[in-house]
Order: C-alpha cells, then structure tokens, then sequence
C-alpha cells in the first residue's frame, strides 16, 4: 500500500491542478488574511476575527472544489488512459489501490490546506498574537475534514462516470450545489429548525457551522439554524451532531465509492 | 496446465461479449487468440486479470483468477495495447511495478537491458516512440520472471520496423520456453510464433487447433531478377519467406503468405531495394521460371 500512496502523492504532486490549487489558496489566503487587519481600510469589523472569518469563507468555497476535482479526476482519468487497467493487472487487490487513492490524495490535499493556511496563519499571529494564530489551527482542522469530504465525493463521482470530461463535469455541478445553491434552496423553504436538520446534507454547511461553533464565544455568527441548534441541544449536543455529521460525510462517499469500484468492470 | 479457461461468458449492457469460450494452455506452450476486431480477444484478456466481472472459470497455474486474484496475478505478466504512465520516465516506470511485484528494483535495470532501452531509461515515456513503449511494457511484465505472458495486440500500433523487432524479442522469449497468450488479427505475424490458434468470432470459440490447420497459408510467389544485391533482399525477405524456391546468382525466388505481400514489398522498398527488378506472380510461375 506505501508504494501506491507514495505514488498518489508523487503524481498529484507532478500534476498541474493540485499544485496550482494550492498555490492560489495560499496566495488567496495570505491576501484575505492580510484585509483582515486593523489599518487596513476595508468594510466590516477589524481585527484577526474578521481575517478568520475571511479565511473560512474562502476555506468553504475552495476547498471542496480542489478535493471534488482531485478525486474525480484520480479515477476516471487514469481509467480512461489505461493507468488503472495496468495498475489492476498486477498483483495488489482492488481495495488497495482504491484506498491507496483516497489517503495519498488526501494527505497531498491536506498539506496544501497547511500550506495555505499556515501562512495565513503566520500572518496572523504576527499581527495579533499567537492565540488568535491558534484560530487559523481549528480553521486548518475543520478544513482538512471538509477536503477529505470532498474528496470522497470526488471518488465517488469518479468510480461512477464515464469518462474525465464527464467526471470533471459531474464534480462542477456537485460543487456549484454544496457551495451555492444548496442553502439558497434550504433557506427559501424551511423554518430554523428544519433548516439545522437539513443543512446536515451538505458537508459545506456542517464545516462551516461546526467551525463558527469552535471559534465563537457567542451565539452570533450562528446563523438562524446553529443558533437554533446551539438553543436546542446546547453547545456540547451541537458540536457532537456536527462532528458526527462530517465524519459521515468523510466515511459515507468512500464507502459507497468502493462498493462500486469493487465489482466494477474496467474496461 | 499454466492457463485454463472454462465456459467465459460476459456482457457489455445488453451485448453478450463473450458465450461459453474455453480453452487451455500448458506450460511451455505459445497460443494466438485471433479473429476480427470486436470478436473478444482484449476482453478474455481482461477477465484473465480479473478486470471484469465474469461468469465461468479462469484457472491461473490451478490459482482462481476471482478468488486468489492477487496470486493469480502474481504469475502473469501483461502487456496491454497502449502503454499508459507515460508522464513517468522508463527507469521510474520499471522501479515502481518492480515493487508492485516485490522484486528487486535491479531486476527492472536488467529488464530495460534485455528490451535494449537501457540507454533510455531517464527519458521520459511520452517521448518514446511506439515500439519504444511496447518494449518497455514487455520489460515490466517480465519482472518477477511470471511463467505465462499475456499480450494484448501488442504490435497494433507499430511500424514495420518496430514490429519485426518486437516479434523478434517474443520469439526469443518462446525459445527459452515461456508461455505466451497472444492475441492478434495479423496472421503472417503468429504464424512464426505460436503452436495453437484459438480463432474467435461474436464471443464465440469458432475454432481451436494447431496453426497450420486454423490457419493455411495462401502463398505467394515473390521473384527479384538482375538485382546487385540479391543478399539484402533475402534478408529482408527472410522473416516472410515460406520457402525460397531455386535461386541463381541473377534470381532470387521466394513464396511469402499472401497477407504479409504489401508489408514483404514495403520493407524491400525502405531497404533501398526500389531499383531492384521485382515481380510478384503464382507459386506455380515462381517454380517454373
């Protein structure tokens, strides 16, 4: 299994588009982190929480696009041009190399959240003071979940379409609905309540609530259904359900990843 | 037996891509599977390295091919159509189904030296030609020295050149006794190279049986008069040729298979044999002139 995680990593590493990824999220970071300080003449309050916030906002737009992409592209673009063919006629079980997937992507996916957020991380506490540096470590956390997620899903939808163009199209439209439309279309029907239960669907909306949750001493930032959520199951109940929740939707996309790929044929 | 295939069937959707194909292959021994494209040559294959699913029986060296998959596995060596890892260079290529396989990565050296791509080795794979990337392929199914080779049309793609010397390469490998599965739709070109045809046709075992009797060869008489080199002639008629009838100084004559006529021509041609004096006509015109 080593050689085939370190193989993962070595050609997500000589691939363009986990790379540039980074790079941008980096770049993007240190920006977004930098606006966030006092001096700097830009709306909203200042201070290191709004650079955090700042942060998270970027974390839950592009994070699950590197993590759907990488995925979806891992599997269906190697069976395309026969890598995965080749790499199942020698002999390793499909379980490894499927595996072997998922952990060498997740571990290059996780160090360029690190990368990225460690800068801006860096940048903060410089400004602010290493407990508000700290803040970027929870962000770190909960986006490393988010990406593994992500992921995941990515996989999945790998294993299931057809070809690289379709995969590639299919993981566009899963990351168009988590980042956008899905609340939108939550929130247009539902009450708070509901909302909270629903918003357990979308593996964006759990990090995004659970992070608020972590970093914030009040109730404010909650939204309408973390709110409702903290009220009703107070901030331990919460915090579980959240957790729980992204650990499904960590373990869920991959489990249903590798029943298909199992017994999939390649052609 | 190293190979043993009993009552292969699969489907693609509603397609049934192969019905109830059997045969066998012992040890030592060299088979063609052949027949027209979409006859299920590459897909016998695939069930082999358990990449479809399939109902029937596959034995690996008395191994289940589903059941112990990796075992099976173990005792294969594939070289697919077209090549892939080809961001890699040769040697990384090597190294990595070297360990796949538990083997030595030395071993990978010494197989890019018997394909002659030793002096390759850092060069990246999309910069190699295509005879290039074959060789390299067969160089990685020969890690771990497994007793049957598959290969999967392995020539489709080559030009005359590279394809002589890869048959070449198979052929010293036949000599030193492996087993080899090979599929292919050239007959000229197995003809030298296996003992038994398995001829399929819409998933289907049509025949199976020593080559001389699924496969007779039509011949064809090739006669080259007043050329100044009548030596490279023959040797580059020598891999074609069925029998060379009675030769002069000024004439050379031999039969070739009828199929492997325009290739025979072509490499007369890329040799610089163009102003030769060539005729090609019956067997009966070839013995008596």
């Amino acid at each position: 299994m080593r050689t085939l995680v370190l193989r993962e990593m070595h050609e997500a590493m000589r691939g363009r588009w986990l790379v540039a990824g980074a790079a941008v999220f980096a770049l993007l970071s240190l920006s977004v982190s930098h606006l966030g300080f006092p001096g700097v003449d830009a709306p909203g309050p200042a201070g290191s929480s709004r650079a955090v916030a700042g942060l998270l906002d970027l974390v839950l737009l592009f994070v699950p696009l590197m993590g759907l992409v990488t995925g979806a592209l891992g599997v269906a673009g190697e069976r395309e041009d026969g890598t995965l063919g080749l790499l199942l006629s020698q002999p390793v079980s499909r379980a490894t190399v499927f595996f072997s997937k998922f952990v060498g992507q997740g571990l290059c996916l996780s160090l360029a959240i690190v990368l990225g957020l460690g800068l801006a991380g860096l940048a903060v506490g410089w400004e602010a003071g290493l407990g508000e540096a700290g803040s970027c470590g929870v962000l770190a956390c909960d986006a490393i979940l988010l990406g593994v997620a992500s992921l995941g899903i990515g996989l999945l939808v790998g294993t299931l379409a057809a070809g690289r163009t379709r995969a590639l199209t299919v993981a566009l439209l899963v990351w168009v609905w988590v980042v956008l439309l899905a609340d939108l279309a939550i929130c247009a029907h539902v009450g708070p309540g509901a909302r909270f239960w629903a918003s357990l669907a979308n593996p964006v909306q759990v990090a995004r609530t659970l992070c608020l949750l972590a970093l914030s001493a009040t109730n404010e930032g909650l939204g309408t259904s973390g709110g409702h959520a903290v009220g009703t199951f107070h901030v331990g109940g919460a915090a579980a359900l959240l957790c729980g929740a992204l650990a499904a939707w960590v373990l869920a996309p991959i489990a249903a990843g590798w029943l298909f790929f199992r017994r999939q044929g390649i052609r | 037996m190293i190979l043993s295939v009993r009552n292969l069937a699969t489907s693609f959707g509603r397609r049934r891509a192969l019905d109830g194909v059997s045969f066998s292959l012992d040890a030592g021994e060299a088979v063609a599977l052949m027949g027209p494209n979409g006859a299920g040559k590459s897909t016998i294959f695939r069930c082999v390295l358990g990449l479809l699913p399939y109902e029937g029986t596959i034995q690996v060296a008395g191994l289940d091919a589903t059941r112990q998959g990796v075992e099976a596995r173990r005792r294969l060596g594939y070289v697919p159509q077209s090549p892939a890892f080809r961001s890699s260079t040769a040697a990384e290529f090597v190294h990595f189904v070297a360990k796949l396989r538990g083997v030595d990565k030395r071993m990978g050296d010494e197989a890019l030296e018997m394909v002659g791509l030793a002096e390759n080795r850092d060069r990246p794979v999309r910069e190699f030609s295509e005879g290039m990337r074959q060789r390299l392929s067969l160089a990685a199914a020969l890690l771990d020295d497994p007793p049957l080779l598959l290969l999967d049309d392995p020539t489709a793609n080559l030009d005359a050149e590279a394809r002589a010397r890869f048959l070449e390469l198979l052929r010293d490998l036949r000599a030193e006794g492996r087993s080899l599965l090979v599929s292919s739709h050239r007959a000229g070109e197995v003809r030298g190279l296996v003992d038994r045809v398995v001829m399929l046709r819409e998933g289907r075992v049509e025949a199976d049986g020593p080559t001389g009797d699924v496969l007779p060869i039509e011949q064809i008489g090739i006669l080259v008069t007043h050329s100044e080199d009548l030596d490279s002639a023959r040797r580059v008629l020598l891999p074609h040729t069925i029998e060379e009838l009675s030769s002069t100084e000024e004439t050379l004559r031999v039969t070739v298979p009828a199929d492997e006529l325009l290739l025979a021509l072509d490499q007369l041609r890329a040799a610089g044999l163009s102003g030769t004096r060539l005729r090609v006509c019956s067997i009966e015109e070839a013995e008596v002139r």
